[in-house]
């Protein structure tokens, strides 16, 4: 397959059409899910897709290293030129390559100020402009997280590219329904644009959709998390 | 020989360059009774470190070739394999890492896991190593040794945990707490030699017993009775401890951590004890070899530690010494004795083992046999690094070891007859104890190409012809090995007919290219009902191969091509070998341009350490080479930043880094992978190509 087509096919643009044709630039994207549900796989087959359309991506991991953040772009990568049977693919892995950087805050203080601190030494020294920026392992329960998410998505909307966050969820009580945002995201307000949430339902992953801008009714979407390689399929 | 092989250690010690290793491994000889006095390393006296045998690292304080040493503690029988600290040294320090059984991991209490600790452990990990920790210089300013068993777990993802605890630390550094006796150790004596266990001072107890119950849940995850013993709050012996951090060691997931400080002579000995404990004797790992009658390629038999088996041994070392040539050896399978005949299972031929010997070092001593799991040397044997001895009979070989192509090609001549004899020499050594290093002799300009993994890398090889072998050579400018491959499939039809009179020349291919993701060369036969006869097969292939050694964009070498033929056709008189292996050079030159071919270029993994505040200077010089940034980290200050830079890119950098950094980072580069020029870059290349060509013609 060519690139080409593999972007045109990847069920990521079908997820884009149901959420109103994506996040959209300047918005914040959520995605809760349980531990090992794949999250950060989710969100790096998000990445992938972006960088094989061209565009940058800058991934900030609170709790990762760079090798292990590297790491799973790799996989993932292989993966998808695998079951795409991508051509050119040595091609296409460079040019991904060259359009994202890591950058790790393992056990190191975060905050707003060093979110733009980060991001303006690769804006000044590096030219280097994302349109997409992963920020993982973010403690949602934080005291002052809304007013934090707040600042960090102003700094988003400087660069003028989309925001997507994992976030940890719990096991549903059995009085709750997937539709009901988890407490500390339902917090946020108006902050997120969009929130899915990645549930294990019997052998697959299902994706659902809990908030898609201001459309009172975001739409079912039939599409699921392959259980093997976590990259999204839709059904 | 000894009989019990729980008995053996095989290990190696793994460091950053400046960590202190020549230092430890010089105590631990010392303690050992190896050697009588000690020297430190850059000797102030002169002498040097006994570990670095050869003059240029004494000179230059760092260690390059690895020896193997051994020595005796409390009845173990330890040898020790120095491995370079160097990572322009990669194939050695792997060649090491295959022959030890498990490792010492030495960081300094000051810097930390550095980006080297990184590298060397990466490689341990990839050869599955089991490991403990030393971290070293706890006498200096800022020692902290529970910072970095904290950074084991944050930036090398290691279940480290202190297994002691420093007496003072910087200059109040007196000895450590052992956290499974409870008890102090002092080292006193000039040298440390005595060692004096007391109670816990005062002011550590409480410290002490809040980091040994650290210390037992992590470890009683490997043991069901240490896990009941805290559980039920009985009490706790210390050979079940012990048993759970062997048990975690072997299983590669914990990692124990010891202080100390080998300039200070502090707390060596206990970690020869841990060594002996935890570090897994020759019957604890298993290994492989491959079976060479073996039809399917490479497949693999078990070998068992037992003596009394047929002989398979690696050479993993080859050193020119003043007693002669000695080939380090490492016995995998039943023993080895003076006078035996073995077989070298590379080239096949016989080798009578004149003599064998145990080395320390700088001197030796003659043994009379070694078994399975022992580590000697074996003299005046003609043979390459890497070559597997055997006994009659056995047709086995361990596991070739990964050796990458070179990527740096460095052309050099010498400055007069006297030179060009001794720099043959030296070349026909080298080569021999270094598969990543190549020579050659360029048949247009005549002139002496040398080949390898870095810059660094071959730089030493120079510098150790003119010291070691008075070979003075004028070297050229270092130039980039480039491959090409190509992208995609594409046919071929071709047709070659002469006719000039007599008998013509006749042969018809018809078949398809296509890449191939491992860079191999892949021949497939696909044709059906004999429109080239068999007798003409091999001779496509031979063609087809002719063509691999010179690209057509910049007469690079081509990789990872499959060439598959289904038709073609024969003439009854006109076709012959030559007709055929003719058409099918002509007919991949014209579907190899239509394969989009391509230039790859080695691209270098740089990893550069400096204070925060010069990351965006680090970052410019990255960018200015075309590099891309995989990663950036802070901690403390500072920062590390990730790269992949082209090799072309790269020459000079250490001196523009100096410059952009006042000397305060460091980097280390090593080669990660091929990957295809940009436009630009290629079109330079290919242009230059063929000025090259127009002159030359």
């Amino acid at each position: 397959m060519h690139l080409k087509e593999l972007n045109h096919r990847n069920p990521m643009r079908a997820f884009e059409r149901a959420v109103q044709g994506g996040l959209g630039r300047g918005n914040l994207g959520l995605v809760v899910a349980r531990p090992g549900t794949g999250k950060s796989a989710f969100l790096a087959g998000l990445a992938l897709d972006h960088l094989l359309r061209g565009e940058k991506v800058l991934h900030v991991s609170l709790e990762q290293t760079v090798d292990h953040v590297h790491e799973r772009y790799e996989e993932i990568f292989a993966e998808l030129a695998r079951t795409a049977n991508l051509e050119e693919r040595a091609v296409a892995r460079e040019s991904a390559e060259r359009n994202r950087i890591i950058r790790s805050f393992a056990g190191q203080p975060f905050n707003a100020k060093a979110f733009g601190d980060a991001v303006a030494v690769f804006e000044q020294h590096a030219d280097f402009h994302p349109d997409l920026v992963l920020l993982g392992g973010y403690d949602f329960e934080r005291e002052n997280a809304k007013e934090e998410l707040g600042e960090i998505l102003e700094r988003v909307k400087g660069l003028n590219a989309e925001l997507w966050m994992p976030v940890r969820g719990r096991r549903l009580a059995p009085n709750e329904d997937w539709h009901d945002l988890p407490p500390h995201v339902a917090a946020l307000g108006d902050l997120p644009s969009v929130v899915v949430r990645l549930q294990a339902v019997g052998e697959s992953i299902r994706i659902r959709l809990l908030k898609d801008h201001d459309n009172a009714e975001p739409a079912d979407l039939d599409m699921d998390l392959d259980p093997t390689t976590l990259l999204v399929k839709a059904n | 020989m000894l009989d019990d092989l729980t008995r053996i250690r095989n290990i190696g010690i793994s460091a950053h360059i400046d960590s202190g290793k020549t230092t430890l491994t010089e105590r631990i000889l010392f303690y050992t009774q190896r050697i009588h006095a000690i020297h430190d390393v850059k000797g102030k006296d002169g002498v040097g470190a006994t570990m670095d045998s050869m003059e240029l690292e004494r000179e230059r304080g760092i260690t390059i070739a690895s020896a193997a040493t051994y020595c005796e503690w409390k009845n173990f029988h330890v040898n020790i394999i120095d491995t370079p600290g160097h990572v322009d040294f990669t194939v050695e320090v792997e060649r090491s890492l295959r022959v030890l059984d498990g490792a010492i991991l030495i960081l300094c209490s000051v810097a930390g896991v550095q980006s080297q600790s990184i590298t060397v452990d990466r490689q341990m990990r990839r050869y599955n190593v089991p490991r403990i920790a030393f971290v070293n210089k706890c006498d200096r300013a800022g020692a902290n040794p529970q910072k970095v068993c904290a950074q084991l777990r944050e930036k090398l993802k290691h279940n480290s945990v202190m297994m002691q605890l420093p007496i003072g630390l910087e200059a109040e550094h007196e000895g450590v707490v052992d956290l499974v006796t409870m008890k102090a150790w002092y080292f006193d004596g000039d040298n440390g030699e005595t060692v004096r266990v007391e109670d816990i001072p005062a002011g550590m107890q409480a410290a002490a017993e809040s980091a040994r119950e650290t210390m037992l849940e992590a470890v009683s995850m490997f043991s069901e009775e240490l896990m009941e013993a805290l559980l039920e709050g009985g009490d706790i012996s210390e050979d079940v401890v012990h048993a759970a951090v062997r048990q975690g060691v072997l299983q590669r997931e914990l990692t124990p951590v010891f202080c100390g400080s080998a300039y200070k002579n502090k707390g060596v000995q206990p970690l020869l004890d841990a060594v002996t404990r935890y570090l897994p004797n020759p019957l604890d790992i298993e290994n492989e070899a491959i079976d060479l009658t073996s039809e399917e390629g490479e497949t693999k038999v078990k070998l068992t530690s037992d003596p009394k088996k047929p002989l398979v041994s690696l050479a993993f070392k080859l050193e020119e010494q003043r007693y002669g040539q000695l080939t380090y050896v490492r016995i995998y399978q039943g023993s080895m004795s003076k006078g035996d005949t073995v077989i070298n299972s590379r080239s096949g031929k016989k080798v009578k083992i004149g003599r064998l010997a145990r080395m320390h070092s700088n001197s030796m001593e003659d043994i009379t046999e070694a078994g399975a799991g022992d580590i000697v040397a074996l003299f005046g044997i003609d043979c390459h690094s890497g070559d597997s001895f055997v006994g009659p009979g056995v047709e086995l070989a361990m596991t070739s070891i990964f050796v990458p192509e070179p990527v740096i090609h460095l052309a050099i001549s010498p400055v007069d007859k006297k030179a060009e004899e001794n720099m043959n020499k030296a070349l026909n050594r080298f080569s021999k104890e270094d598969p990543t290093f190549r020579t050659r002799v360029d048949e247009e300009s005549g002139e002496t190409v040398i080949s390898g993994m870095g810059e660094l890398h071959l730089d030493v090889y120079v510098e150790r012809m003119k010291r070691e072998y008075n070979a003075e050579v004028q070297v050229g400018q270092p130039k980039v090995a480039y491959r090409e491959a190509l992208t995609q499939l594409a046919e071929f039809d071709y047709t070659h007919k002469k006719q000039t009179g007599g008998s013509g020349q006749y042969a018809k291919v018809i078949g398809f290219l296509e890449p191939q993701a491992d860079g191999e060369y892949e021949f497939v036969n696909d044709i059906h009902g004999g429109s080239i006869p068999k007798e003409y097969i091999p001779s496509c292939d031979k063609g087809f191969r002719a063509c691999l050694n010179e690209g057509t964009l910049i007469g690079a070498p081509i990789v990872g091509v499959k060439v598959t033929i289904n038709d073609g056709q024969a003439h009854a008189v006109d076709s012959s070998d030559m007709a055929f292996q003719a058409a099918a050079r002509q007919a991949f030159k014209e579907a190899y341009a239509r394969a989009r071919p391509v230039i790859l270029e080695p691209i270098m993994n740089l990893s550069v350490e400096g204070p925060a505040e010069l990351q965006g200077g680090i970052l410019r010089t990255i960018m200015q080479r075309r590099g891309m940034v995989v990663g950036t980290t802070e901690e403390e200050g500072f920062t590390r930043v990730e790269a992949n830079v082209p090799l072309a890119e790269m020459f000079g950098y250490a001196s523009d880094l100096r410059s952009a950094t006042q000397g305060k980072a460091e980097f280390t580069l090593e080669f990660e992978r091929y990957a295809p020029a940009p436009k630009e870059v290629s079109e330079n290349l290919i242009e230059d190509y063929q000025k090259r060509r127009a002159a030359g013609k």
